[in-house]
């Protein structure tokens, strides 16, 4: 065997632009790591090399519009300074809004409404609808999501296959107990149309497995996993491709954010204290992750907002960075 | 003789049936599937036996590796005992499965080998006196005696068996009461408001 075959993988995300085949990448990661920047910096990467990009935020508490400086809403809207790259901050409040009111059954729109707010998980089941309707229309070359903290888009992720079980078993009612409901809708005079509904079901099952299959096609799909170099993090990341190879969602790229490179000559104790922390964990990252692409990405001294700044730190995504001499 | 051995056998029977009855055909079912998986050579036991002692080895492991100092070996050791146990949950629920098919089986033949013997002997001798009885003992019930169909002044089989079986039963009974190990009455601690 060659000395090739054990060489690291390249220390950068150009697999994920190079990867033309991809239209979905999810970039996820427990709070605070830099997930909104990393992504945000990989859409202004991929404009550059894709005819159109969308990125989604699917985090309740958006931040997109901050990273940009620019006000984003549901509709997706073009990034100023590009031509190719629009922005997209799914609210699942207005969202629920449209969908009880375009129901034509007023007796139960206020009931649903209270309900409907109240399930955990709307926001995931909201953020799916939208995904759904793009995944219909498919105008734009790749999506990547911005996603919220990782229980959240573990939930995301998973809820095709809940969905389908509960759609599955829904029709199977539907078969059965079909003409009763009929019967005792009318008794309490709720005159709801059950072919309907159950025709829509189905219809929106047929949707879901598309999506479903698209998700765990590692070819159209992949998941970038951002982290600092912690122990919680490193914890929580590890977690998290586990849940993701179990899932059948391919993630083979792993960003290190928020590193210090500390000149040698620096006399600050807390820097030269972190900086051998964290190489200890990215000692242990490198070790567990060999077929992994791990990104290290450095903590600068600014923070990065604003679409000058954010087309310069997405640089260091394609180039290692280089700490100054 | 042979109704000497006729006697004996229904008390026989009817002592094994009682027997039976109070362990349970459910108890001695399980008691026959560890025998019967050596027996047959069942390989998913063996198995499931290997997996667990690599399980059991395998967290011990874990625990004398510190997370925090080799995370990335902690981690390794930690994915193949999440595969590992994922397999032995697989291979439990099937074998789950053969026992419980195991145990209706012989829980079946067991009943059937007891109630069929005794119809089968109930049959068998439908004519046959079990023994005489004198007369002048049991006069008024002489008629009951020999249902249903043996010969007037004797003992049937079907009144023998049931005689023996009410008889095997309250053994069994006073057996268990008897000689069952005596576990002390759980006591509520001080204070409690279940302590009177």
């Amino acid at each position: 065997m060659s000395d090739d075959e054990f060489q690291a993988l390249a220390p950068s995300l150009q697999n994920v632009i190079d990867q033309k085949s991809l239209q979905w990448v999810f970039v996820g990661g427990k709070g605070g790591v830099g997930k909104t920047t990393t992504s945000s910096s990989l859409a202004v990467q991929m404009a550059a090399a894709r005819k159109s990009v969308l990125l989604i935020s699917t985090d309740p508490a958006h931040n997109l519009s901050d990273a940009f400086g620019q006000k984003f809403n549901k509709d997706p809207t073009l990034v100023s300074g590009f031509d190719n790259l629009y922005c997209m901050e799914i609210d699942p409040t207005s969202s629920i809004q449209e969908m009880i009111e375009s129901t034509d059954n007023s007796a139960m729109n206020s009931i649903m409404q209270d309900l409907a707010f109240a399930i955990p998980g709307v926001d995931e089941a909201m953020g799916f609808a939208e995904v759904m309707k793009l995944v219909k229309s498919m105008e734009y070359e790749v999506i990547i999501f911005d996603t919220a903290p990782t229980g959240h888009t573990l939930r995301f992720l998973s809820f095709p296959t809940v969905l389908e079980k509960a759609l599955a078993k829904v029709s199977q009612l539907s078969g059965r107990f079909g003409p009763m409901m009929q019967q005792m809708s009318g008794m309490m005079g709720v005159s709801a149309n059950h072919e309907d509904i159950f025709a829509k079901l189905e219809s929106m099952r047929a949707v879901i497995n598309e999506v479903n299959q698209q998700f765990q096609d590692p070819d159209k799909t992949t998941f970038v996993c951002v982290c600092i170099s912690e122990f919680l993090s490193l914890y929580e990341t590890e977690r998290l491709v586990q849940e993701l190879t179990n899932g059948n969602i391919d993630t083979h790229n792993i960003v290190v954010n928020q590193l210090l490179f500390p000149p040698k000559d620096s006399n600050c104790d807390q820097c030269q204290v972190r900086h051998k922390m964290q190489q200890k964990y990215l000692e242990q990252i490198f070790d567990l992750y060999e077929d992994f692409h791990v990104t290290l990405l450095p903590l600068l001294t600014t923070e990065v907002r604003g679409v000058e700044r954010l087309k310069a730190f997405s640089r260091l995504l394609l180039e290692p960075f280089q700490p100054p001499k | 003789m042979v109704l000497c051995s006729l006697l004996v056998s229904i008390f026989v029977l009817e002592l094994v049936s009682a027997m039976l009855d109070s362990i349970g055909f459910g108890a001695v079912a399980s008691a026959l599937w560890d025998t019967y998986c050596k027996a047959v050579g069942n390989q998913k036991a063996a198995e499931r036996i290997e997996l667990k002692d690599g399980i059991i080895l395998l967290r011990r492991d874990l625990r004398s590796v510190s997370s925090v100092d080799e995370f990335a070996r902690w981690a390794k050791m930690r994915r193949r005992l999440d595969a590992l146990s994922a397999k032995f949950e697989r291979v439990s629920s099937d074998l789950a499965i053969e026992r419980t098919a195991f145990e209706l089986y012989v829980n079946l033949v067991l009943r059937v080998v007891v109630y069929g013997s005794r119809a089968v002997i109930n049959i068998y001798n439908y004519r046959t006196p079990v023994f005489y009885v004198p007369a002048n003992w049991f006069y008024p019930v002489l008629w009951f005696l020999s249902l249903p169909t043996a010969p007037m002044g004797s003992v049937s089989v079907s009144v023998w068996s049931f005689a023996c079986n009410r008889v095997c039963k309250r053994a069994a009974a006073i057996y268990n009461r008897v000689l069952k190990p005596v576990t002390a009455a759980p006591v509520a601690p001080a204070g409690s408001a279940l302590a009177f």
